[in-house]
């Protein structure tokens, strides 16, 4: 951090019963990722015995951690943004525990919005109403379309950090505030980050038109369709996770691993047609079915 | 055509055949491909007399890597072999850029003097370095381990292990494939040994961009691995370290032990336990978790300021190390948690104790490593050195934790031994600051340890005032002024007389060389002399290795005790860098 900038402190609670997922709204460069690692690594430091920069905290143990930031390139391995995003973000889902720590920063961010909005969409209601356990989670994200979530799922709330407009330049406050909020304030990041001006004004003008022609809140999806797929979250998301994984042969599923190692582990030679058959019978017990 | 061919065999038969193809052998060079073939895939540095040198593939390899020039040379009537090499004393800077390049280097030395035999010289690989078993100061980094891992992909479970040689710290787990991948995410290990036959699943499983090295699935055997473990531990049974019932976790650790002996570590008394890691133990965090947190490395650039730089305040090199496992591994039982947080509270709130302790723990050093490299007998004079003010720093130490009234670190320090014998026995047998730093050298073994070597060091010592006085003394019997004593290699010590007084010069003087404007004689006194200094230097040198040895062989009995201590402070050392960034 700059020398002369002051670190501001913020209150994060996150519980089994009452606010058990966060989501952060707010523009670009307040601060919501800092806000998330922040968050990890203070549990990280209280599980190895060290103190926490903190006033207070209470922190129950934590059993696993799982981080995913949206669109880290992974060109090396071959894998697109978005894969990469993918595959890690089903790791999560398919290995979350009840006192697991969950922080998803602009998961969805690699791919069109529309797309994007749905997937996050899903993961919320899933981590929400997983079976195995209510995994705490923070979600940050600039999809502010996902505040709607706090009115459908009990234990998800809204949080934005929050920024002033001083006339046409904004001031990060970087203090984490309830509530959502509306604005990416996208523009201007551009306009600070030394676009042409042209490029930003033209960029203003496109802005007020789209949300003159489509309103906000218009990609929300519909509340019949959500009470729909309320019923079905969970096996949609887990089908979605798997429909990834399948189609790319990868094998970060456990399932699919112990299912294959038990394959591999056969000596067919060896094997009578009775052994065969409880083989067969102990790997459909792995998958569940 | 031909090199590439030879790139992709594997089977030493095979690489002779494409060789022979190639080259007219000489006597040297039909030694060189035998000791090659055994190695077909390491760069062999080849000993020939002051050089090594590297031939063929290898050549062209070391030639780029190292940035070294490449020649042929002519070997018989049409062929001829590139040939690339560096002189002996540069090894230690030239192989371990070879082996962060990721090659396998092997050392191939002269075995016999070549004054002392007619002919070829016999010569052998004396070690074979690999990215993940090196033992040399210049390649392992200090607070960084250098694991060695195993995987082993049982029929049900999979088994891994991880063994650092520099320290001798030996891990050993079980579980499903995205457990071990976790560990392996979380140990980082820089070479990965697996059953030959299971790339695929081995790539699918933990990626492809590990440096890994396969063996022949006989080498993972359960039952020998088991025996081979037992005998390392020097146990009968493996009860005692909890890991009687790990078959698969077995597989793979034997294999290190057998991948050690391959690369010729025999001495490897240091590791003399083995630990199990876990599942329930310690936070899941897996490999994606920790590059978006940073854990240990910037995703920027290969700049500091991964989160482990922030938070390490470490004074030690072991402790760096402990603390990189603990952030890799954080605890679960709430127990074992505030067991460490009561101590960074004592150090935190008692800011006179906690400066005395760093003061201890400042002067103690990579421990750890020197107890290894006592073991590998490859522990400097220096380090001896570093060995005993270390030790004098544990006693203190051990005296500051037991005037705390903290339980916890009264049972660690129940648990150091300053090793009180070893600490007098340094004291006494090794000079505070040795002349040199290499025992062939001389200059190390202090004065009092051995009457004879006394003796001699005082004739060597007192060898040029005596010369002196044999100068003075007959040039004023022959009335020469300007005779002078001196020494070259041919004649050894001689009288030096110029050509105006050569008729002065006793008949009893042996004329041995005719200069231009001098002649030189040796005298009988001066011939006599001369033996005795020359053996004297000899026997020095003889003498100092004895009692050197003697001293490694009586370090060697204390080498838990000493790696128990490493543990300690490691600890310690990482308590005191967390309340330093409480503060």
């Amino acid at each position: 951090m700059p020398i002369g900038e002051e670190y501001v402190p913020n209150d994060v609670v996150l519980d089994c019963d009452k606010q058990q997922i966060i989501v952060i709204t707010g523009p670009n460069m307040s601060g919501k990722s800092a806000l998330l690692r922040q968050t990890a690594l203070i549990v990280l430091l209280a599980q190895m015995g060290s103190f926490v920069p903190a006033e207070a905290a209470h922190i129950g143990v934590v059993d696993k951690i799982f981080t995913r930031v949206g669109a880290s390139d992974n060109i090396s391995e071959g894998e697109s943004t978005f894969m990469v995003e993918m595959l890690e973000s089903a790791s999560i889902l398919n290995n979350i525990s009840p006192r697991s720590l969950v922080l998803l920063d602009e998961i969805g961010r690699g791919t069109s919005t529309y797309d994007g909005i749905s997937i996050a969409w899903a993961m919320v209601e899933y981590l929400h109403n997983n079976q195995q356990g209510r995994a705490k989670t923070l979600f940050a994200t600039h999809y502010h379309e996902l505040n709607e979530l706090e009115n459908m799922l009990e234990r998800v709330k809204n949080y934005h950090v929050s920024v002033k407009e001083i006339d046409k330049s904004i001031v990060f406050l970087r203090k984490l505030v309830r509530g959502g909020t509306e604005h990416s304030f996208g523009i201007h990041v551009a306009r600070m980050a030394g676009m042409p001006r042209g490029v930003v004004q033209r960029a203003d003008d496109i802005l007020a038109n789209l949300e003159k022609v489509y309103g906000s809140g218009e990609i929300v999806p519909s509340q019949s369709m959500t009470k729909r797929s309320k019923r079905r979250v969970a096996e949609s998301a887990t089908e979605s996770a798997h429909n990834i994984q399948l189609s790319m042969f990868q094998l970060d599923d456990p399932v699919l691993v112990a299912i294959r190692d038990q394959i591999k582990g056969l000596d067919i030679n060896s094997l009578t047609p009775l052994e065969a058959l409880n083989k067969l019978n102990e790997i459909k017990r792995i998958t569940g079915l | 055509m031909s090199s590439r061919a030879k790139r992709n065999t594997d089977t030493p038969s095979e690489v002779k055949e494409v060789q022979q193809k190639k080259y007219v052998e000489t006597p040297l060079m039909k030694q060189y491909y035998e000791i090659k073939a055994v190695h077909p895939d390491a760069i062999l540095l080849f000993r020939v007399g002051d050089f090594y040198e590297t031939f063929g593939d290898d050549a062209i390899k070391a030639s780029t890597i190292l940035g070294i020039t490449l020649t042929r040379r002519a070997n018989g009537s049409a062929s001829s072999v590139e040939l690339a090499g560096f002189p002996y004393h540069a090894l230690d800077t030239y192989m371990p850029k070879l082996v962060r390049a990721g090659e396998r280097v092997a050392i191939c030395e002269q075995l016999e003097d070549p004054k002392m035999v007619k002919g070829l010289v016999k010569r052998g690989v004396i070690e074979l370095v690999t990215p993940g078993i090196v033992m040399g100061e210049n390649l392992v980094a200090g607070k960084e381990n250098t694991f060695l891992a195993s995987v082993y992909f049982g029929r049900n479970i999979t088994g891994v292990a991880f063994l650092d040689l520099s320290t001798g710290e030996f891990y050993v787990a079980e579980g499903d494939n995205t457990y071990i991948d976790k560990l392996i995410s979380n140990l980082q290990p820089k070479e990965i040994l697996f059953q030959r036959g299971c790339e695929e699943l081995f790539n699918d499983t933990f990626g492809t961009k590990h440096y890994t090295y396969r063996l022949d699935e006989w080498v993972f055997a359960e039952s020998v691995n088991r025996d081979k473990l037992l005998k390392q531990l020097g146990v009968t049974t493996l009860k005692g370290f909890g890991v009687e019932n790990m078959g698969a976790g077995i597989s793979a650790a034997g294999a290190i032990l057998y991948y050690l002996d391959f690369t010729e570590h025999k001495h490897t008394s240091h590791i003399s336990s083995i630990q199990r890691i876990d599942r329930g133990d310690s936070v899941w965090i897996d490999r994606f978790t920790i590059r978006n947190l940073e854990l240990f490395h910037t995703n920027s650039t290969n700049q500091k300021g991964s989160f482990l730089d922030v938070i390490d305040r470490t004074l030690t090199p072991m402790g760096g190390r402990q603390l990189r496992r603990w952030v890799a591994m954080p605890l679960m039982s709430v127990e074992k948690i505030k067991m460490r947080q009561d101590i960074v509270e004592l150090f935190v709130d008692d800011s006179e104790f906690v400066a005395a302790m760093r003061e201890q723990i400042a002067t103690i050093g990579d421990l750890e490593r020197i107890a290894s490299r006592i073991a590998t007998e490859r522990v400097t004079p220096r380090e001896l050195v570093q060995l005993k003010s270390a030790l004098g720093a544990i006693e203190i130490m051990q005296a500051l934790m037991l005037s705390t009234d903290n339980d916890a670190m009264h049972r660690m320090a129940e648990n150091v031994n300053p090793l009180v014998e070893v600490r007098k026995r340094l004291e006494s047998d090794i000079y505070p600051d040795p002349e040199t730093n290499q025992i062939q050298r001389g200059g190390i073994i202090a004065s009092g340890v051995s009457a004879e070597l006394d003796d001699l060091r005082r004739v060597a010592l007192h060898g040029k005032e005596y010369l002196l006085a044999l100068q003075q003394r007959e040039s004023e019997a022959t009335g020469i002024p300007s005779l002078k004593v001196a020494y070259n290699n041919v004649f050894g010590y001689y009288i030096e007389v110029r050509n105006t007084h050569k008729d002065k010069v006793p008949e009893s003087w042996i004329r041995k060389q005719t200069l231009t404007g001098a002649e030189r004689y040796i005298t009988e006194e001066l011939k006599e002399y001369e033996q005795k200094i020359m053996g004297a230097e000899e026997r020095i040198l003889q003498i100092e290795s004895e009692i050197y040895a003697q001293l490694l062989a009586f370090l060697v009995q204390h080498l838990s005790a000493m790696q128990r201590d490493a543990q300690v402070v490691a600890r310690m050392d990482c308590l005191q860098s967390m309340a330093q960034i409480a503060v």
